[in-house]
This record gives structure tokens, C-alpha cells and sequence, in this order.
């Protein structure tokens, strides 16, 4: 892969949705540990109710890290690869449907983000993804 | 026993029930893709949309076109070493037919 634009292009190629939530789920992550959960996350009110919030911004990191790792390497682990993209997929549609549960939930006054729609969007995009990985591993990205 | 299951049900409360239906039916979603990326795979052909080949074809077409830019390059580059060569060919018969004339 080479750092050209281009090169990041051809190198993730239609995996490009896969890199976006794993930088969202990254960007989470950093973003819960910066200004830690007592601040009113309320996307992640059914999460914290089982979890801590360092737990979950761990989470959050060490997937996203995960399946970027598995993003980059991109052929390299053949037969690992389409795996941990996979699991990782599926795991991210859970956090993303709980995440959405929670938002939609909330009574309208409590209701000031926007971010239900995203997690619905995105909670598909990552079941696909789970069919993408799986199913379409021999024919791009070298294996992955 | 009706009663036990409602004071079970309302002592957990109704929405940790919805949050774990909606959990499960993710899982199965995701188990459900899985087994379908699998049986996609052992089908044979390609569950690939062709015009995602699209983008390897495209490459192959760039990759054509440099090697005959390069290949255009070391022609002229040849034409360039007759021409010399050419010149020195003339340079020594001049030298030669001098040398005879002497």
C-alpha cells in the first residue's frame, strides 16, 4: 500500500465502509476515555448499565484496532483475516444496535443528538459486512 | 406459575428483555450471514458483481499503457544510437578513404 490517496483507495477498495466504522469505533473510544461516561452519553445508557465505561471505551478500542489491523494486513492473513473482519462486523452491529436501542428510547426532551440514524445505517453496513467478508475473501485483497 | 413468571418479568423489568431480543436477532442476523457467505462460496460461481472487476481491469488497461510509453521511449532512445552510430560509421570512412589517399 502506498500513502497516496490513490494507493489507500486501491488498497481498501471496497472495504472503504469497514475502515469507517473502525475509525468510528476507534474515534469512540478515544473520545470516551478524553471526556469519561459520566458525561451524558445517552447512546450508551443500555451498555453502561451492564458494563463500566472504561470497559466499553476499551471495547470500542481494541475492536476498531482489531479490525483495522485485519483492514491493513489486507491478504496477508488469508486465512485469519476474513475471520477477525467478520467477527469484528458482527460485533460492531451489536454495540451500533444497542447504541440505537438507546437513543430511541429516550423521551423526546432528552432526545439531542442525531446519531440514531447512524447507528441503524451503520448496524446493517456491518451485517453485510459480515456476508462481504466471509463470502468475497478469494476474490479481493489477495485473499481478504 | 403464571404469577412467579410475571413477578419474574416485572422484577426484571421490560426492557432488558427487548434489549437482549434485539441482541439475539442481530446474532442471528450475523450467524445467518455467515452460513449464507458460506454457502455462497461452495456454490461456484462468482458472487462477485462483475463490475467490481472493473477496477483490476482498469489497472491492467494502465499498465498497458506505460509499458508502451516506455517502450516508445527506448525506441527513440534507438533511434537516437543509429543515428550516432551512423554518424560514426561516416566518420570513419572519411578517415579511411583520407588514409588511402595518402
Amino acid at each position: 500500500m502506498t500513502c497516496s490517496l490513490r494507493g489507500i483507495l486501491l488498497h481498501f477498495n471496497n472495504r472503504i465502509s469497514e475502515v469507517a466504522a473502525a475509525c468510528v469505533m476507534l474515534g469512540i473510544g478515544v473520545q470516551i476515555i478524553a471526556a469519561p461516561v459520566p458525561t451524558d452519553y445517552h447512546a450508551l445508557d443500555l451498555l453502561l448499565v451492564y458494563v463500566s465505561g472504561d470497559m466499553v471505551a476499551a471495547g470500542f478500542i481494541l475492536g476498531g484496532a482489531i479490525r483495522m489491523a485485519a483492514l491493513i494486513a489486507n491478504g496477508h492473513w488469508p486465512k485469519y483475516g476474513p475471520w477477525i473482519r467478520s467477527i469484528g462486523a458482527l460485533a460492531g452491529a451489536l454495540l451500533w444496535s444497542q447504541m440505537f436501542l438507546s437513543l430511541i428510547v429516550l423521551p423526546a426532551e432528552k432526545l439531542t443528538s442525531l446519531n440514531a440514524p447512524f447507528c441503524l445505517v451503520f448496524t446493517c453496513v456491518e451485517l453485510l459486512s459480515v456476508y462481504r467478508a466471509l463470502a468475497m475473501r478469494d476474490h479481493y485483497g489477495r485473499g481478504v | 406459575m403464571e404469577g412467579a413468571s410475571e413477578k419474574a418479568f416485572g422484577a426484571l423489568g421490560q426492557f432488558p428483555i427487548i434489549q437482549a431480543a434485539v441482541a439475539i436477532l442481530i446474532l442471528l442476523g450475523g450467524v445467518y450471514m455467515i452460513f449464507k457467505a458460506y454457502m455462497d462460496k461452495s456454490k461456484g460461481p462468482d458472487p462477485m458483481p462483475q463490475w467490481l472487476m472493473m477496477g483490476p481491469l482498469h489497472d491492467m488497461m494502465e499498465a498497458v499503457h506505460d509499458i508502451a510509453e516506455e517502450s516508445r521511449k527506448s525506441n527513440d532512445l534507438l533511434k537516437e544510437c543509429r543515428d550516432a552510430l551512423l554518424a560514426c560509421k561516416s566518420a570513419l570512412e572519411l578517415i579511411r578513404n583520407e588514409s588511402r589517399l595518402r
